[in-house]
């Protein structure tokens, strides 16, 4: 046979058992639903009442009924994974990422939804912000509404560096800031603090300088400052 | 250096087959992020439109505030400014880890891993450097552990061990580990554990759970058979939960951090290669700083700014990467004690977020800073070739906790009649607590109020000796707090 023929007869295959498959879990769910006719839908715990541990439905869509500790295990990964998304971020691929984390604020459970806001925060990048502000409408809880506007309105603020000039970031000390004509240095620092510390018996005061550290700065006049 | 005991320490295990990372595969990584606010000064001026405008002597009638954001990225810089002389030196993609990291106030530790021993600056001194000797106990983390730590227990007393059971009280060494920069783009990985403080309030004298409260619900787990071969234990303790603790933490890269301090006992510019550890330019002493150096006394002495009459004088302007700021609030840890290797772990292990609300003050790139925020501790169970432990070891051939820096550490000084001379320990070393608190390895000092706890004693008596004869309290850690240091710039004994 052509190959493409294998393929298409492949599919069909696939299909038909996925047909299958769906009806007979339907007539699975009107055998064992007996009050579905009541609109109520039995949960795994009444059905099953060697299985007492059971928790409340998993907040999902499809209205499965997951144990407490499964359903613990769910959030756990995906907090995993949302955190995982996070770590991954090295400023090239932020896109990606932004776009990952957005997909998960669709998860039915709170505090996955709240872990997305904090990696948002964490992750502070503007791009974020116009999907971010779109998500507020989506989401119910005013906590969470806050916690995002929050959240927004942190990833807006400057940072606490922004200011400072390209020849301060990869230097430091750079300097040959200027000193105005009017400063004034007071004289009560002006004393030789080694003579001080060897009065005191100090044990470092006699000690040569550590090889990383400049040696002291020969004490000069005061600096002859041009205007602003 | 005690080099031979960790050489030795790793054969015995490998020959034992236990402990160490023979067995670990996974481990747990601890990322530190920060996001805070910082509400600063902007403006004070004579001008109700211009900002900073006019002279001091012109009295300014206007003030205003602004607010930015800080983050670990900034911290990052804060340290890389001051150790490499470079506030850009790390990569983008660098974060603040918290390595072996403990949070639970339920880890506790052995006497014998509280008895290591600070180390000094060369033999024959008694001149702390700010570090301590692993001492074979190079790996805290739980899982690895069959001797150095444990998972304790409320055993009814504060500071001594239960007198029926022996077991040794719990909340006295949390939070746990060293604080690193991760760099793995650059391939570097420093220990920076020096430019923080972090202390934990006890709460006076509880004999229930001494510094933390906690929802924690723990179960035997019978027949397990974990550990390899040799070591395996057949019932072991598993558990979820959530502690909650009073946390302060300082960052500083000022001079006045007794370990960037080079009159200080514990500096540490000799331990860390070719960093210079201080606050922008080295300004040694009052000498007097030239025109393109760093502002003398800045952060550190009152007053000593030179003055300027002008209100814009761009004074510090070239200053922007110093910081010193202290957080307050509640560290709230939510973890599950369960095994991150499956079976080949000796032991479960405590993994979980810390989320640390905060408030607090800063003083940052020259502006008096009012902090809020979150501080988040992510433990992650990750490949240990992945993480500090092994990344260190591979580029440095040796493992990076053979020195650790304890700055949590409480020292005391003692008084040797037989060799006529002081020497420094700590305070558990010196028979005051009889548990483990505040040890060389620590990196919480924890705080309490009560006579036996030496950061209380009177320090007024002079050298050596401290109301009742108490040793001179020397207490380096916690720096914003009690713990003394010795900061001769603050000293007003000096002559005039």
């Amino acid at each position: 046979m052509r190959p493409k023929v294998v393929i298409l007869s492949l599919i069909a295959a696939f299909c038909a058992l996925g047909l299958m498959a769906l009806m007979k879990g339907m007539a699975g769910k009107n055998a064992g639903g007996g009050d579905a006719s009541n609109g109520q839908v039995k949960t795994e715990a009444s059905a099953a009442p060697t299985n007492p541990a059971v928790a409340p439905t998993l907040g999902s869509t499809t209205g499965a009924v997951v144990s407490a500790e499964l359903r613990d295990t769910l959030i756990a990964t995906e907090i995993s994974q949302i955190q995982d998304l996070q770590s991954q971020a090295d400023g090239t691929n932020n896109p990606a990422i932004i776009t990952a984390l957005m997909g998960k604020f669709s998860n039915p459970e709170k505090q996955v939804r709240a872990a997305v806001i904090t990696a948002f925060k964490e992750l502070d990048d503007t791009n974020a912000i116009p999907d971010l502000q779109k998500e507020v409408a989506n989401l119910q809880d005013p906590r969470e509404k806050v916690a995002l506007l929050d959240a927004i309105e942190y990833i807006k603020l400057p940072n606490i560096t922004a200011d400072v000039p390209p020849e301060l970031r990869t230097n430091n000390p750079p300097y040959a800031f200027t000193i105005h004509t009017n400063v004034q240095f007071n004289p009560l620092f002006m004393k030789n603090k080694d003579v001080q510390l060897k009065l005191q018996g100090h044990p470092h005061a006699d000690s040569a300088a550590p090889p990383a550290t400049p040696a002291p700065a020969p004490a000069p006049a005061p600096a002859p400052a041009t205007g602003q | 250096m005690k080099k031979t005991n960790t050489s030795l320490a790793i054969a015995v295990a490998l020959a034992a087959g236990v402990g160490t990372s023979v067995f670990a595969q996974n481990i747990k990584e601890d990322t530190i992020t920060f996001a805070l606010t910082a509400q600063k000064q902007v403006s004070v001026s004579t001008s109700a439109t211009a900002a900073n405008a006019g002279t001091w002597e012109e009295v300014p009638f206007y003030y205003k505030t602004g607010t930015a954001k800080v983050t670990q990225a900034n911290i990052i810089q804060f340290i890389g400014a001051v150790l490499w002389d470079n506030p850009s030196h790390y990569s983008s993609s660098a974060v603040l880890v918290l390595d072996q990291s403990e949070l639970s106030g339920f880890f506790g530790i052995t006497p014998d891993l509280g008895e290591e021993e600070p180390n000094v600056w060369s033999s024959g001194t008694s001149e702390l450097n700010g570090t301590f000797d692993d001492n074979g106990d190079f790996l805290t983390d739980l899982n690895d552990s069959q001797y150095s730590s444990f998972v304790a227990f409320a055993n009814g007393r504060h500071d001594t061990n239960n007198p029926n059971i022996g077991t040794l009280p719990v909340g006295h060494v949390q939070p746990w580990g060293q604080i690193w920069v991760k760099d793995k783009a650059k391939g570097q990985y420093d220990n920076v554990t020096f430019f923080f403080a972090l202390s934990v309030e006890e709460c006076y004298d509880c004999f229930y759970m001494n510094s933390f409260i906690s929802q924690a619900t723990f179960k035997n787990k019978v027949g397990a058979q974990n550990g390899p071969p040799c070591c395996s234990i057949s019932s072991v303790v598993i558990g979820s939960g959530k502690d909650s603790y009073y946390l302060s933490l300082s960052f500083d890269n000022t001079e006045n951090n007794p370990y960037l301090y080079y009159y200080s006992s514990c500096y540490v510019g000799w331990q860390v290669g070719t960093a210079t550890v201080s606050g922008g330019a080295y300004v040694e002493g009052y000498g007097f700083p030239t025109s393109t150096a760093a502002i003398p006394g800045d952060a550190i002495v009152p007053d000593a700014l030179p003055y300027d009459s002008t209100i814009l004088s761009h004074l510090g302007k070239n200053l922007p990467y110093e910081a010193r700021f202290t957080l307050n609030g509640i560290m709230t840890y939510t973890w599950t004690l369960n095994y991150i290797n499956g079976g080949a772990d000796i032991q479960p292990d405590f993994v979980g977020t810390g989320v640390y609300d905060v408030n607090g003050y800063g003083f940052i790139a020259l502006y008096c800073s009012l902090l809020t925020g979150t501080v988040d501790f992510t433990e992650k169970v990750v490949k240990e070739s992945t993480t500090i432990d092994d990344l260190y070891l591979s580029a440095n051939s040796d493992y990076w906790s053979d020195d650790w820096y304890g700055v949590g550490a409480e020292y005391v000084q003692g008084f040797d009649d037989s060799s006529n001379s002081y020497y420094w320990e700590t305070a558990y070393d010196y028979g005051d607590y009889l548990v483990p608190i505040n040890v060389g390895t620590s990196l919480t000092y924890h705080e309490n109020f009560n006579v036996i706890y030496p950061a209380n004693s009177d320090k007024s008596e002079g050298t050596g000796t401290g109301v009742g004869g108490l040793p001179y309290d020397f207490a380096p850690a916690s720096w914003p707090h009690s713990g003394y240091v010795p900061s001769l710039y603050f000293n007003d004994d000096l002559p005039e």
